[in-house]
């Protein structure tokens, strides 16, 4: 669900008359402003110039698809998710090739598409440096400092490194291997289980908000919603 | 063009200046004999007496010899006669001096071409002038005004040759074109009897060959017709083959959809009664939303397996984010794990993780793995698939779930069993037929490791394994 003061428009070019209904219902259900092309000749870079994002069906068979996105892609940059009807790679390929910059393929749920969506206007939302404020816990991935409702906290190195990794990243999984190899010192300290100990003696560091570090089953740890 | 046309066409061509060339060498051997002859006449008519009959009148020693050719040669003593006369052409005898002045009024004069032969050391030269040919005789003194004596030469008119040479140059063709249509009518043959046998070939299509007989072209020309002939027979079966085989999958296909699209018009139905009645029950909803899922990726995999038998080049190798592929499969399955409280989660390395192969079989078969940890869950169970960095150089997929699991005996056995349609076609109890045979199939094309284990304490983690490759540069 999209919240926010303007609705971002997100325009559709779809032929087929359920499909693209069904589409543009889900995407205002989601708080999106949709605008519905029947034809691709209609999909020209002045009328995708105040969209947020552009949802083109490759219109199968042929290549039709291909040129709008060709066409689309010489006058500007807006993000481009294509919608795959045939399940051949080399329509996929070409497509990001010619600058798409996500695809799902038919037959395909609301939700999928909604999260395909959502996901390509988040982005990026990697963060390398800066500070990130998440509910009472501010974490200056620069200055390596770490407040609890204003207080700072005293971390070890790997501590720190582990609540990083984790904020770089915030609301996202990161699995227990990755957290092994990029945190922990592979000489001194070994597996899973010593990352474990490491996550618990966070947890307690930054009371109130220790909650916030989430344990992800099968995958790892995450900073989960304040 | 017939053949035996075009053979006599190219020998009429090539004897054209074979016949020009004969009329030119009997031309110059005329000439020759013509220039040997005037010289020894005139050699014999000027030795002695004759020199001295010359420089004393040469402007009229010109006198008409009587008899031609001269007998005996050269060899004439003084005061003898001779009496060398061509049969009504008589020879005029010229003289000039050194420097090709004519002493008689009326004597032709000679040629800049007879002129430089004879300054370059030439005993005899000679030029066609109008009514023959000019000879000139150097004498083998060097002064006096009988230092070059010139005879005029009539030649025999055109009109009086012409006849003959065209005459002879038309028996010559005639002969040519006889033995060209003779000598081509065994080959012409035997080509006019391999045309009936290849088209009664193509009559029965090709499969039987056409006579080899002898051990010449023609007989190499129908041996390779009968190697084209074999290669377009077996493409002919083989297309026939694949468009049974086309027929038989489709028929399949349509069986193997009416099953879980009856069970979803059932689950519909339902659906309708109970919204009639009042709410509809949460369960319905996930098992109508399961069995379309089913479909989806029902036909999917018949897909991805027509491509893997079809092989190459229906498989592509390119490179492709896998963290995407891990994202979108993920999303994928999302709604139908939802509707049965069964939770998802991934992880992917910050940086994306790229692989090579083709991105569709690979989601396909990464996305069976997902769909069988789903489908074989409990309710409320979890499901997790998680993309790391394996060394510098290799990804690790693995999905692993809390479900009951597959009995121990039969996990190592996932991995090992090699795709066999007809096995995998069948709709698996457990569900460990077409889908899984596909993510083998699709492991072993590209080369990834596929291996499976039971989860502590339940379930099933299935790993895939393989090498990464570099981001393809921006286009």
């Amino acid at each position: 669900m999209h919240t926010g003061c303007v609705k971002p428009r997100v325009v559709l070019v779809e032929d087929d008359e359920r499909l693209g209904g069904q589409v543009v219902t889900s995407l205002q259900e989601a708080g999106y402003d949709p605008v519905w092309l029947r034809d691709g000749r209609e999909a020209t870079p002045a009328s995708v110039k105040d969209a947020s994002l552009v949802i083109l069906d490759l219109m199968l068979p042929g290549a039709h698809g291909l040129d709008v996105l060709k066409r689309l892609r010489e006058e500007c940059d807006v993000p481009v998710l294509v919608l795959s009807a045939r399940n051949e790679t080399l329509d996929k390929v070409r497509a990001l090739k010619l600058g798409a910059d996500d695809y799902v393929t038919k037959p395909f749920w609301p939700e999928e598409l909604l999260a395909r969506v959502a996901a390509r206007l988040r982005r990026p939302v990697l963060q390398r440096s800066g500070a990130l404020q998440w509910g009472d816990l501010a974490v200056d991935l620069t200055a390596r400092l770490v407040q609890v409702a204003g207080e700072p906290v005293d971390l070890t190195r790997v501590e720190f490194d582990i609540l990083a990794a984790l904020a770089r990243r915030p609301g996202m999984a990161i699995s227990r291997a990755g957290l092994v190899a990029n945190v922990l010192d592979p000489e001194r300290e070994g597996g899973e289980r010593t990352l474990d100990v490491h996550v618990s003696r966070l947890r307690k560091k930054l009371g109130p908000c220790g909650r916030l570090i989430g344990t992800v089953w099968g995958v790892g740890y995450r900073l989960e919603a304040p | 063009m017939s053949l035996r046309f075009r053979l006599a066409l190219t020998m009429v061509l090539a004897a054209v200046p074979l016949l020009g060339a004969l009329v030119w060498l009997q031309e110059e051997l005329t000439r020759r004999d013509a220039e040997e002859g005037v010289r020894a006449f005139t050699l014999a008519r000027l030795e002695g007496a004759g020199r001295e009959r010359c420089e004393s009148d040469p402007a009229h020693f010109g006198a008409p010899s009587r008899r031609w050719p001269p007998q005996g040669g050269r060899g004439g003593g003084p005061g003898e006669r001779h009496r060398w006369r061509r049969p009504g052409r008589p020879l005029f005898l010229h003289a000039y001096d050194a420097q090709f002045r004519a002493a008689e009024p009326g004597a032709p004069p000679l040629a800049g071409s007879i002129r430089r032969a004879l300054e370059a050391g030439a005993e005899v030269a000679s030029a066609p002038v109008p009514g023959g040919l000019l000879v000139a005789v150097r004498m083998p003194w060097d002064e006096g005004p009988c230092a070059i004596v010139a005879s005029l030469r009539s030649r025999p008119f055109r009109a009086e040759v012409l006849p003959g040479l065209l005459a002879s140059a038309l028996v010559l063709c005639a002969g040519f074109l006889a033995a060209v249509w003779l000598s081509a009518g065994p080959v012409v043959r035997r080509i006019r009897a391999l045309t009936a046998d290849v088209r009664r070939s193509l009559a029965a299509r090709y499969s039987h060959p056409v006579r080899v007989s002898g051990s010449d072209e023609v007989a190499e020309l129908a041996l390779a017709f009968n190697e084209a002939a074999r290669e377009v027979r077996a493409q002919l079966l083989a297309a026939q083959e694949r468009e049974e085989a086309l027929r038989s999958f489709l028929a399949n296909t349509t069986h193997d959809l009416m099953l879980p699209l009856t069970v979803l018009q059932g689950h519909l139905s339902r659906l309708k009664r109970q919204a009639g009645a009042g709410a509809p029950e949460p369960g319905a909803i996930a098992a109508a939303a399961e069995e379309a899922e089913y479909v989806a990726s029902l036909v999917h995999n018949l897909s991805a397996a027509a491509k893997l038998e079809a092989g190459e080049p229906m498989v592509q190798r390119h490179p492709f984010d896998l963290s995407a592929l891990v994202e979108r499969i993920v999303e994928r399955h999302r709604p139908v794990a939802a509707a049965r409280d069964i939770a998802i989660e991934h992880a992917v390395p910050e940086a994306p993780l790229w692989a090579e192969g083709d991105v569709t079989l690979v989601e396909q078969a990464v996305s069976n793995l997902v769909h069988n940890a789903v489908r074989h869950n409990r309710d409320g169970g979890h499901v997790a698939v998680v993309l790391d960095e394996a060394g510098g150089d290799a990804f690790l997929l693995r999905v692993s779930d809390d479900g009951p699991g597959v009995p121990p005996d039969q996990v190592t056995r996932l991995g090992e069993r090699r795709f066999r349609t007809d096995e995998a076609r069948g709709r698996h109890p457990e569900g460990l037929g077409l889908g899984l045979s596909i993510a083998r199939s699709v492991a072993e094309r590209h080369g990834f490791a596929l291996g499976f284990a039971a989860n502590e304490p339940s379930g099933l983690v299935a790993e895939m394994r393989g090498p990464r490759s570099p981001r393809p540069a921006l286009t």
